[in-house]
């Protein structure tokens, strides 16, 4: 036994809702399989994996058709079996020090205690979150919450690994470690299996499976294989259903729990497994058993296989590591297979609906989204969706194009003209491709124009000496707002320090930088929302108007039509009990400051208008159909759209956006990209800050790095 | 209604612990204001007519009627009432450690009606029935502990004040509290909350 996933007319509907979240799921997921689960934002994507984590609660929170099992259990029952990382990191972090809140997991599993503290180092870093075991969680930026999250998830060692968009606040790097990480992990399951029969199987992650194993594996299992596993999987089969007492009866285990065992029901056979045993057995002494090499008869150990079951956006990411792609629609799965068959066959359907397929290139055999090879080592060739050059680095046909960049376009500074293309390409289906292609048929060499400067200034700037000067100027004669020796954090722990930036006026600035670097701090600094802690932000005498020129002293009416901020955590931002209201309290607030004169109109015009924006926004945004639902109840992504579109209401000259693009469907990022675009056309100033390469390569006017400084 | 086919629909979830704890200390707060507002009020319309200080006693049955509407669970009302009244003992009354018994027999009162209904009728005349019920417990201990010298006809005007003040201050406010609480959202993970506001 170790987890076949079976899913037979599945759905969900949120109590709070009359629509399904996910409906008439058919499949199997076999122990070992590595998926990406792909999807419209919206899709049923998160829902899935907190059924499938037996998170989805009961008849109060919402109605559950079909069914879902894990090996013949409600997921209800197995809690502990799967490890799930949540979209917003931020919801499951419960502990204060980040060392205890990767040891809580391992703590429920019954891990023994001299085991937990190595797991959570190297749970920590295989994340790569150099911080100290004592740093406390709330001190922590998106992306370090991300990591902090997946570090938990995988010292918990469960069997099944739900990820729900695990990258999505990583830099670059950050994104490399982690997928690499996982592969790691998953490797190392793997080959467990193969050796299973030779060797021991002592993995640090192995525990809370094994306990698992031993758990629910009763020894009769040995004796009446499952005839369609075997069928399935022959290789694995041996190691699979000979868990060790059959092969060596422990004499202390059946001592020791004599009666439990034959009372004990068998979960697979029997249909109405009793929910309290499987629920809460857990013994611990089990786990610990497992650790004695006595009681541990090696040559059977069953080394159940890590399933992966990953959400992502940008497939590229785990193109190469997961081995079968799921689709999920509005009813049902669209598509379901190896990521070659689906990504070639239905791609062009798939993109239409909002999926971000992986740009398709002639070289297909080397798989689809292998782009994402190049990752960690620069942004360059991830970012060359196409997978044309970073593919063929080999050939040295196409590294000639891309590999020495022409130094042209000095730091900072951005492509004049952003690429028209991100508009043209609104209606493509496939973003990279599309600007990739408009590009190419602009510009001869399809590399360079591939990746035009905003590759370079990131890469150059990972170079020290070459990163902005604190006195170089910027581009832009006329900043709207800027910063003298700034230095910014919380409290009186800087972050960053001795800052000289200039946001120019009218322009697309976009931040980048690793995780922790303080790009948000910056943002919310600039956003007059955090007082500096030493040095100034200066705002243009254009946008200040009669007031002090620093933006943390202005009030929140002031700043509401000057400078507008979208949270890199939606939810922060939520004030309102409807997404309809919630995108009116801008309108509202200016629209009373306004209406105080002629009190006449007030009453109606206003307020017509309002509805009237209102509503064309949620239009705008795909979100008309839950103009009445609680913010807080929308999808990750929807939350997304919903926050940008509350900023967008008060139409503020200057625009702040922290993350705008994450867990966002390729049809939703272009509407926003293009509704970026056209603001910055009418003369609002853009501040963003994102990891997103395929963005800042559309809207970088003005690229300011914050690593490496 | 999925409520009544739901058969874990009278198991508390963590949710419902956590939003009955939270919605207790909130009343516990207002109980220690109004120790001070309403005795204040009661005690001037006690130099009209002594039993009519009965009229301000609804606001303490708040806590059982709102723990009864909001989380529809058993026990409910019992556990609210009794958290408001230790938040509002340990912030310092003048009535001491009785708050406590008063507490628990308000409390019991409304989850008695409750029951009545089989944790299914959550209208506004079962919410006021909640507050009558509860101030007849609280009148009965009131009697015991501080009016046993009263006369007959001032008990039993008590009794009538405190059952009014209960069905208004308690039921209607309380049923109007959690209409209001409901339509902003923050009871959408509950039942109380989603009856309100429609599903999209």
């Amino acid at each position: 036994m170790s987890g076949r996933i079976v899913a037979e007319d599945w759905g969900w509907r949120h109590a709070s809702r009359r629509a399904w979240a996910v409906r008439h799921l058919n499949f199997v997921i076999e122990p070992g399989e590595r998926v990406l689960l792909l999807g419209a934002s919206g899709a049923g994507k998160s829902t899935l994996l907190a059924g499938l984590a037996g998170v989805l609660g009961d008849g109060d929170e919402g109605e559950e058709s079909g069914s879902l099992l894990i090996d013949g259990l409600v997921p209800r029952d197995l809690r502990g079996h799967a490890a799930l990382v949540m979209q917003d990191p931020e919801s499951q972090i419960v502990l204060a020090r980040i060392g205890d809140e990767v040891a809580f997991g391992c703590e429920n599993m019954c891990v023994p205690v001299e085991e937990i503290w190595p797991r959570v180092e190297q749970g920590l870093s295989s994340v790569g979150l150099a911080l100290p075991l004592g740093h406390p969680s709330d001190h922590l930026s998106g992306g370090q919450q991300q990591r902090l999250v997946l570090a938990g998830a995988l010292a918990m060692g469960a069997d099944l690994l739900l990820l729900d968009e695990p990258t999505a606040n990583l830099d670059p790097a950050g994104v490399h470690q982690v997928r690499t990480s996982i592969g790691q992990l998953l490797q190392e399951r793997s080959n467990c299996h193969t050796t299973a029969q030779s060797g021991p199987c002592d993995y640090a992650q192995g525990d809370g499976a094994r306990e698992y194993v031993q758990r629910y594996d009763p020894p009769r299992h040995s004796a009446q294989p499952q005839p369609r596993d075997s069928a399935q999987h022959p290789p694995r089969n041996p190691a699979q259903h000979l868990p060790r007492h059959s092969a060596q009866p422990s004499p202390r285990h059946s001592a020791q729990h004599p009666p439990r065992n034959p009372a004990r029901p068998l979960p697979r056979h029997s249909a109405q497994p009793s929910p309290r045993h499987s629920a809460q057995p857990s013994p611990c002494h089990s786990a610990r058993q497992s650790q004695n090499p006595e009681t541990t008869p090696t040559p059977t150990q069953p080394c159940s296989s890590h399933t992966l079951i990953v959400v992502e956006h940008r497939c590229d990411v785990w193109a190469d590591l997961v081995d079968r792609v799921l689709v999920l629609g509005a009813e049902g799965l669209i598509a379901d297979g190896t990521p070659h068959e689906v990504f070639t066959s239905r791609g062009d359907e798939l993109a239409a609906m909002g999926v971000w397929v992986p740009p398709r290139t002639t070289t297909v055999n080397s798989g689809p989204c292998d782009s994402a090879q190049g990752d960690g080592t620069g942004q360059c060739t991830q970012r060359d969706g196409t997978g044309e050059c970073a593919q063929r680095d080999g050939t040295g046909e196409c590294a000639q194009h891309c590999d020495p960049p022409p130094t042209h376009g000095s730091v900072g500074t951005a492509p004049t003209d952003p690429p028209a293309s991100g508009l043209s390409a609104r209606h493509s289906p496939r973003l990279s491709v599309a600007h990739h292609q408009s590009r190419h048929s602009a510009q001869p060499l399809p590399c360079h124009s591939a990746q035009p400067l905003p590759c370079h200034s990131a890469r150059q700037s990972q170079n020290p000496e070459t990163t902005p000067t604190p006195n170089e100027p910027c581009s832009s004669d006329n900043p709207i707002l800027s910063t003298q020796d700034l230095t910014i954090g919380y409290g009186t722990k800087a972050v960053a320090t001795n800052l000289f930036i200039d946001i120019p006026q009218g322009k697309s600035t976009i931040i980048t930088g690793p995780n922790g670097s303080g790009k948000t701090t910056l943002a919310l600094t600039l956003a007059g929302l955090l007082p500096p802690l030493s040095g100034k932000v200066i705002a243009s005498d254009n946008l200040a108007g009669s007031s002090l020129p620093h933006p943390h002293t202005w009030s929140s009416k002031e700043l509401l039509t000057r400078i507008g901020t979208v949270f890199q955590s939606p939810e922060h931002q939520f004030v309102a009990g409807t997404v309809f209201d919630e995108i009116a309290i801008g309108l509202k607030a200016r629209g009373e400051k306004r209406g105080r004169e002629p009190l006449s109109r007030r009453a109606h015009d206003p307020k017509e208008n309002i509805e009237e924006k209102v509503n064309s926004l949620l239009d705008e945004f795909h979100l008309t159909h839950l103009g009445r639902a609680n913010p807080f109840t929308l999808s990750g992504g929807e939350k997304r759209r919903l926050s940008v579109a509350t900023v967008l209401a008060a139409n503020p000259q200057v625009i702040i956006l922290d993350e705008p693009t994450f867990g966002q469907d390729y049809l939703t990022w272009q509407a926003m990209v293009s509704m970026v675009e056209s603001l910055r056309d009418q003369g609002t100033t853009i501040i963003s800050v994102t990891h997103d390469q395929a963005y800042l390569d559309t809207l970088g006017d003005h690229h300011i790095n914050l690593g490496e400084r | 209604m999925s409520s009544t086919s739901n058969p874990r629909r009278l198991r508390w979830r963590v949710v419902d612990i956590v939003v009955a704890a939270v919605l207790g200390v909130a009343i516990g707060f207002v109980f220690f204001g109004w120790n001070f507002a309403g005795n204040s009020l009661g005690g001037l319309l006690k130099t009209f007519y002594p039993p009519l200080k009965g009229l301000v006693g609804g606001v303490w049955l708040l806590g059982g009627i709102l723990g009864g509407l909001v989380i529809r669970k058993p026990g409910a009302a019992i556990f609210v009432e009794m958290v408001a009244a230790l938040v509002s003992t340990l912030l310092g009354s003048q009535w001491g450690l009785t708050v406590l018994i008063s507490g628990f027999l308000q409390g019991f009162g409304a989850e008695l009606v409750f029951l009545l209904f089989f944790y299914r009728v959550w209208k506004l005349p079962v919410a006021m029935l909640a507050g009558v019920v509860a101030a007849g417990f609280e009148w009965v201990f009131e009697l015991i502990a501080w009016y046993a010298g009263w006369v007959w006809p001032h008990k039993l005007v008590l009794g009538g004040t405190l059952m009014v003040s209960g069905a208004v201050l308690a039921g209607l406010l309380g049923w109007l509290i959690v209409r209001g609480l409901a339509r902003t959202g923050a009871l959408d993970r509950f039942e109380s909350g989603r009856e309100v506001r429609q599903l999209v």
